[in-house]
Protein backbone atom coordinates (compact mmCIF):
# COMPACT_ATOMS: atom_id res chain seq x y z
CA UNK A 1 0.00 0.00 0.00
CA UNK A 2 0.84 3.65 -0.81
CA UNK A 3 1.61 6.31 1.65
CA UNK A 4 -1.39 8.27 0.37
CA UNK A 5 -3.63 5.16 0.62
CA UNK A 6 -2.06 4.41 4.13
CA UNK A 7 -2.87 8.17 5.37
CA UNK A 8 -6.59 7.87 4.17
CA UNK A 9 -7.04 4.77 5.63
CA UNK A 10 -5.53 6.27 8.94
CA UNK A 11 -7.45 9.18 8.69
CA UNK A 12 -10.16 7.12 8.15
CA UNK A 13 -10.29 5.31 11.09
CA UNK A 14 -8.66 7.43 13.47
CA UNK A 15 -11.38 10.46 13.12
CA UNK A 16 -14.12 7.62 12.97
CA UNK A 17 -13.16 6.61 16.14
CA UNK A 18 -13.34 10.45 17.56
CA UNK A 19 -15.99 11.21 16.01
CA UNK A 20 -17.65 8.15 17.80
CA UNK A 21 -16.17 8.90 21.31
CA UNK A 22 -17.41 12.58 20.72
CA UNK A 23 -20.98 11.38 20.28
CA UNK A 24 -21.01 9.14 22.86
CA UNK A 25 -19.66 12.33 25.13
CA UNK A 26 -23.00 13.99 23.81
CA UNK A 27 -25.16 11.02 24.89
CA UNK A 28 -23.53 11.45 28.46
CA UNK A 29 -24.18 15.22 28.77
CA UNK A 30 -27.65 15.20 27.34
CA UNK A 31 -28.66 12.50 30.03
CA UNK A 32 -27.10 14.90 32.39
CA UNK A 33 -30.32 16.65 34.45
CA UNK A 34 -28.11 20.44 33.76
CA UNK A 35 -25.73 19.80 30.70
CA UNK A 36 -23.11 21.47 29.83
CA UNK A 37 -24.27 23.28 26.83
CA UNK A 38 -20.94 25.19 25.76
CA UNK A 39 -19.37 21.25 25.98
CA UNK A 40 -22.13 19.68 23.83
CA UNK A 41 -21.62 22.33 21.59
CA UNK A 42 -18.05 21.62 20.93
CA UNK A 43 -18.53 17.71 21.12
CA UNK A 44 -21.16 17.69 18.62
CA UNK A 45 -18.91 20.22 15.97
CA UNK A 46 -16.37 17.41 16.66
CA UNK A 47 -18.70 14.38 15.91
CA UNK A 48 -19.79 16.25 12.60
CA UNK A 49 -16.14 17.61 11.42
CA UNK A 50 -14.66 13.71 12.43
CA UNK A 51 -17.33 12.03 10.90
CA UNK A 52 -16.75 13.97 7.64
CA UNK A 53 -13.15 13.76 7.46
CA UNK A 54 -13.52 9.84 7.84
CA UNK A 55 -16.20 10.14 5.32
CA UNK A 56 -13.45 11.44 2.95
CA UNK A 57 -11.17 9.71 3.54
CA UNK A 58 -13.11 6.19 3.77
CA UNK A 59 -14.80 6.83 0.78
CA UNK A 60 -12.15 7.56 -1.56
CA UNK A 61 -9.62 5.26 0.10
CA UNK A 62 -13.13 2.49 -0.91
CA UNK A 63 -13.25 4.24 -4.71
CA UNK A 64 -10.06 3.93 -5.58
CA UNK A 65 -7.96 1.25 -3.48
CA UNK A 66 -10.52 -1.29 -1.63
CA UNK A 67 -12.49 -1.68 -4.48
CA UNK A 68 -9.89 -3.00 -6.88
CA UNK A 69 -7.47 -4.49 -3.94
CA UNK A 70 -8.83 -5.17 -0.84
CA UNK A 71 -12.43 -6.58 -2.22
CA UNK A 72 -11.07 -9.08 -4.44
CA UNK A 73 -8.87 -10.61 -1.48
CA UNK A 74 -11.51 -10.76 0.86
CA UNK A 75 -13.84 -12.64 -1.74
CA UNK A 76 -11.72 -15.22 -2.50
CA UNK A 77 -10.68 -15.73 1.21
CA UNK A 78 -11.81 -17.53 4.18
CA UNK A 79 -14.39 -15.02 4.87
CA UNK A 80 -16.15 -13.71 2.19
CA UNK A 81 -19.32 -12.81 4.09
CA UNK A 82 -17.15 -10.28 5.86
CA UNK A 83 -17.37 -8.08 2.33
CA UNK A 84 -20.86 -9.59 1.62
CA UNK A 85 -22.57 -8.28 4.86
CA UNK A 86 -20.11 -5.85 6.73
CA UNK A 87 -19.12 -4.07 3.88
CA UNK A 88 -22.54 -3.85 2.28
CA UNK A 89 -23.95 -2.58 5.42
CA UNK A 90 -21.50 -0.47 6.92
CA UNK A 91 -21.14 1.98 3.52
CA UNK A 92 -24.80 2.38 3.39
CA UNK A 93 -24.87 3.09 7.39
CA UNK A 94 -21.89 5.76 6.11
CA UNK A 95 -23.44 7.74 3.74
CA UNK A 96 -26.20 8.65 6.40
CA UNK A 97 -23.73 9.15 9.63
CA UNK A 98 -22.26 13.03 8.82
CA UNK A 99 -25.99 13.92 8.15
CA UNK A 100 -27.41 12.32 11.45
CA UNK A 101 -24.74 14.12 13.27
CA UNK A 102 -25.16 17.43 11.55
CA UNK A 103 -28.96 17.85 12.27
CA UNK A 104 -27.95 16.62 15.96
CA UNK A 105 -25.26 19.55 15.95
CA UNK A 106 -27.67 22.16 14.12
CA UNK A 107 -30.58 21.26 16.99
CA UNK A 108 -28.16 22.07 19.45
CA UNK A 109 -26.47 25.10 18.23
CA UNK A 110 -29.81 26.68 17.34
CA UNK A 111 -31.93 25.12 20.37
CA UNK A 112 -29.83 24.42 23.01
CA UNK A 113 -30.23 26.99 25.93
CA UNK A 114 -33.83 24.93 25.82
CA UNK A 115 -32.38 21.51 26.93
CA UNK A 116 -32.96 22.47 30.69
CA UNK A 117 -36.16 24.11 30.42
CA UNK A 118 -37.71 21.52 27.53
CA UNK A 119 -37.82 17.96 28.62
CA UNK A 120 -39.23 16.50 25.59
CA UNK A 121 -36.55 18.20 23.73
CA UNK A 122 -33.49 16.95 26.20
CA UNK A 123 -34.89 13.09 25.48
CA UNK A 124 -35.45 13.20 22.13
CA UNK A 125 -31.60 14.69 21.51
CA UNK A 126 -30.20 12.00 23.70
CA UNK A 127 -32.34 9.58 21.76
CA UNK A 128 -30.71 10.83 18.36
CA UNK A 129 -26.89 10.53 20.14
CA UNK A 130 -27.65 7.48 21.37
CA UNK A 131 -28.76 6.36 18.13
CA UNK A 132 -25.88 7.86 16.49
CA UNK A 133 -23.51 6.63 19.29
CA UNK A 134 -24.85 3.04 18.35
CA UNK A 135 -24.81 3.07 14.59
CA UNK A 136 -21.54 4.69 14.97
CA UNK A 137 -19.95 1.84 17.11
CA UNK A 138 -21.47 -0.71 14.31
CA UNK A 139 -19.68 0.45 11.46
CA UNK A 140 -16.32 1.30 13.77
CA UNK A 141 -16.67 -2.50 14.96
CA UNK A 142 -17.73 -3.93 11.13
CA UNK A 143 -14.44 -1.81 10.28
CA UNK A 144 -12.79 -4.12 11.96
CA UNK A 145 -14.36 -7.11 10.73
CA UNK A 146 -13.50 -6.38 7.32
CA UNK A 147 -9.96 -5.72 7.61
CA UNK A 148 -9.20 -8.72 9.95
CA UNK A 149 -10.83 -10.62 6.98
CA UNK A 150 -8.23 -9.38 4.26
CA UNK A 151 -5.17 -11.45 4.48
CA UNK B 1 10.43 6.73 18.62
CA UNK B 2 8.99 3.13 17.11
CA UNK B 3 5.44 3.58 16.64
CA UNK B 4 4.69 0.25 17.80
CA UNK B 5 6.82 1.31 21.53
CA UNK B 6 5.03 4.39 21.16
CA UNK B 7 1.57 2.76 20.90
CA UNK B 8 2.12 0.14 23.92
CA UNK B 9 3.52 3.49 26.08
CA UNK B 10 -0.22 5.14 24.98
CA UNK B 11 -2.07 1.66 25.69
CA UNK B 12 -0.16 1.45 29.23
CA UNK B 13 -0.83 4.76 30.11
CA UNK B 14 -4.61 4.44 29.20
CA UNK B 15 -5.07 1.69 31.16
CA UNK B 16 -2.99 2.44 34.17
CA UNK B 17 -5.47 6.03 34.40
CA UNK B 18 -8.50 3.94 33.36
CA UNK B 19 -7.85 1.23 36.22
CA UNK B 20 -6.50 3.32 38.80
CA UNK B 21 -9.25 5.96 38.40
CA UNK B 22 -12.43 3.41 38.49
CA UNK B 23 -10.41 2.10 41.86
CA UNK B 24 -10.03 5.54 43.13
CA UNK B 25 -14.12 5.99 42.43
CA UNK B 26 -14.78 2.62 44.49
CA UNK B 27 -12.54 3.85 47.07
CA UNK B 28 -13.78 7.80 47.12
CA UNK B 29 -17.80 6.47 46.76
CA UNK B 30 -17.17 4.54 50.18
CA UNK B 31 -15.64 7.14 52.01
CA UNK B 32 -18.36 9.39 50.56
CA UNK B 33 -21.14 7.52 51.53
CA UNK B 34 -20.23 6.49 55.00
CA UNK B 35 -22.04 9.36 56.38
CA UNK B 36 -25.02 8.78 54.36
CA UNK B 37 -24.35 11.83 51.72
CA UNK B 38 -21.96 13.29 49.15
CA UNK B 39 -20.62 16.64 49.93
CA UNK B 40 -19.50 19.14 47.46
CA UNK B 41 -15.41 17.91 48.49
CA UNK B 42 -16.46 14.36 48.13
CA UNK B 43 -18.54 14.96 44.51
CA UNK B 44 -15.70 17.40 43.24
CA UNK B 45 -13.11 13.89 44.07
CA UNK B 46 -15.09 11.50 42.59
CA UNK B 47 -15.90 14.07 39.23
CA UNK B 48 -12.11 14.71 38.89
CA UNK B 49 -11.82 11.02 39.36
CA UNK B 50 -13.93 10.46 36.45
CA UNK B 51 -12.56 12.89 34.19
CA UNK B 52 -8.84 10.55 34.82
CA UNK B 53 -11.18 7.42 33.98
CA UNK B 54 -12.60 9.05 30.40
CA UNK B 55 -8.84 10.06 30.14
CA UNK B 56 -7.94 6.92 30.81
CA UNK B 57 -10.59 5.25 28.41
CA UNK B 58 -9.44 7.54 25.15
CA UNK B 59 -6.22 6.64 25.55
CA UNK B 60 -6.69 3.22 25.39
CA UNK B 61 -9.08 3.35 23.09
CA UNK B 62 -7.11 5.28 20.42
CA UNK B 63 -3.91 3.30 20.69
CA UNK B 64 -6.36 -0.11 20.46
CA UNK B 65 -7.17 1.16 16.66
CA UNK B 66 -3.44 2.61 16.74
CA UNK B 67 -2.74 -1.02 17.29
CA UNK B 68 -5.07 -2.42 14.70
CA UNK B 69 -3.98 0.05 11.88
CA UNK B 70 -0.19 -1.58 12.85
CA UNK B 71 -1.24 -5.31 12.31
CA UNK B 72 -3.35 -3.94 9.27
CA UNK B 73 0.20 -2.17 7.37
CA UNK B 74 2.39 -5.11 8.93
CA UNK B 75 0.17 -7.78 7.31
CA UNK B 76 -0.69 -9.23 10.63
CA UNK B 77 -4.91 -8.97 10.29
CA UNK B 78 -5.37 -12.22 11.29
CA UNK B 79 -4.80 -10.85 14.83
CA UNK B 80 -8.31 -8.82 14.22
CA UNK B 81 -10.19 -12.07 14.61
CA UNK B 82 -8.61 -13.16 18.01
CA UNK B 83 -11.46 -14.55 20.22
CA UNK B 84 -9.46 -12.26 23.53
CA UNK B 85 -8.90 -9.50 21.36
CA UNK B 86 -13.46 -9.29 20.73
CA UNK B 87 -13.46 -9.85 24.78
CA UNK B 88 -11.60 -6.93 25.20
CA UNK B 89 -13.68 -5.10 23.00
CA UNK B 90 -16.76 -6.19 24.21
CA UNK B 91 -15.54 -5.18 27.67
CA UNK B 92 -15.15 -1.81 26.50
CA UNK B 93 -18.12 -1.64 25.10
CA UNK B 94 -19.61 -2.56 28.49
CA UNK B 95 -17.73 -0.14 30.66
CA UNK B 96 -19.24 2.56 28.14
CA UNK B 97 -22.56 1.12 27.94
CA UNK B 98 -22.41 0.98 32.37
CA UNK B 99 -21.47 4.52 32.57
CA UNK B 100 -24.29 5.45 30.09
CA UNK B 101 -27.05 3.22 32.39
CA UNK B 102 -25.53 4.85 35.57
CA UNK B 103 -25.94 8.46 34.17
CA UNK B 104 -29.61 7.85 33.28
CA UNK B 105 -30.17 5.97 36.84
CA UNK B 106 -31.48 2.90 35.11
CA UNK B 107 -28.71 0.63 36.71
CA UNK B 108 -28.57 0.72 40.95
CA UNK B 109 -25.17 1.45 41.92
CA UNK B 110 -24.56 -2.01 43.77
CA UNK B 111 -24.47 -3.78 39.39
CA UNK B 112 -22.97 -0.04 38.36
CA UNK B 113 -20.08 0.58 40.49
CA UNK B 114 -19.37 -3.58 40.43
CA UNK B 115 -19.65 -3.49 36.63
CA UNK B 116 -17.15 -0.74 36.15
CA UNK B 117 -14.95 -1.83 38.70
CA UNK B 118 -14.35 -5.23 38.01
CA UNK B 119 -14.53 -4.97 34.03
CA UNK B 120 -11.39 -2.10 34.10
CA UNK B 121 -9.72 -5.57 35.74
CA UNK B 122 -10.76 -7.77 33.25
CA UNK B 123 -10.43 -6.01 30.19
CA UNK B 124 -6.40 -4.94 31.34
CA UNK B 125 -6.35 -9.29 32.08
CA UNK B 126 -8.11 -10.03 28.55
CA UNK B 127 -4.79 -7.40 27.38
CA UNK B 128 -2.12 -9.22 29.00
CA UNK B 129 -3.16 -12.47 27.99
CA UNK B 130 -3.64 -11.00 24.38
CA UNK B 131 -0.35 -9.87 24.77
CA UNK B 132 1.45 -13.63 25.50
CA UNK B 133 -0.64 -15.15 23.00
CA UNK B 134 -2.93 -17.49 25.42
CA UNK B 135 -5.65 -19.22 23.95
CA UNK B 136 -9.11 -18.95 24.80
CA UNK B 137 -12.35 -19.02 23.28
CA UNK B 138 -13.97 -15.89 23.28
CA UNK B 139 -17.08 -17.88 25.29
CA UNK B 140 -14.50 -19.20 27.93
CA UNK B 141 -13.31 -15.60 28.73
CA UNK B 142 -16.92 -14.03 28.88
CA UNK B 143 -18.34 -16.66 30.78
CA UNK B 144 -15.55 -16.29 33.14
CA UNK B 145 -16.25 -12.33 33.17
CA UNK B 146 -20.05 -13.15 33.92
CA UNK B 147 -18.79 -14.79 36.94
CA UNK B 148 -16.76 -12.32 38.21
CA UNK B 149 -18.62 -9.48 38.00
CA UNK B 150 -21.44 -11.08 40.11
CA UNK B 151 -18.56 -12.83 42.79
CA UNK B 152 -17.13 -9.11 42.35
CA UNK B 153 -20.57 -7.11 43.12
CA UNK B 154 -21.14 -9.29 46.23
CA UNK B 155 -17.15 -8.64 47.61
CA UNK B 156 -17.57 -5.40 47.27
CA UNK B 157 -21.28 -5.14 48.62
CA UNK B 158 -19.59 -7.11 52.28
CA UNK B 159 -16.71 -4.81 52.07
CA UNK B 160 -19.12 -1.93 52.14
CA UNK B 161 -21.05 -3.29 54.97
CA UNK B 162 -18.01 -4.08 56.49
CA UNK B 163 -16.86 -0.55 56.49
CA UNK B 164 -20.61 0.39 57.34
CA UNK B 165 -21.90 1.62 54.02
CA UNK B 166 -25.20 1.41 52.65
CA UNK B 167 -25.75 2.53 48.87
Amino acid sequence: MIPFFKTLLIAHVIFGVIGTMAIYGVLLATLKKTPSLKFLKCASLVTFASFIISWFSGGYYYVLYYGDMVKPRILAGQYPWAHKIATEAKEHIFLFLPFMALALMAVLWRMGDQLTTNEVLRKRVALLAGAITILAVFVTLAGIVISGSAR
Amino acid sequence: MDIYLFLIIAHLLGTILGVGGATFVEIFLIRALKDGQVNSTESGFLKTTYTVVRIGLVLAILSGFGFLLYYQFHGQTFKLYNPLLWAKITMVLVIAWNAVLLQAHKISLYWGSAISFVTWYSATIVGILLTNFKSFSYFEIMVTYAIIVVVGAFVLDRVRKFLGVTL
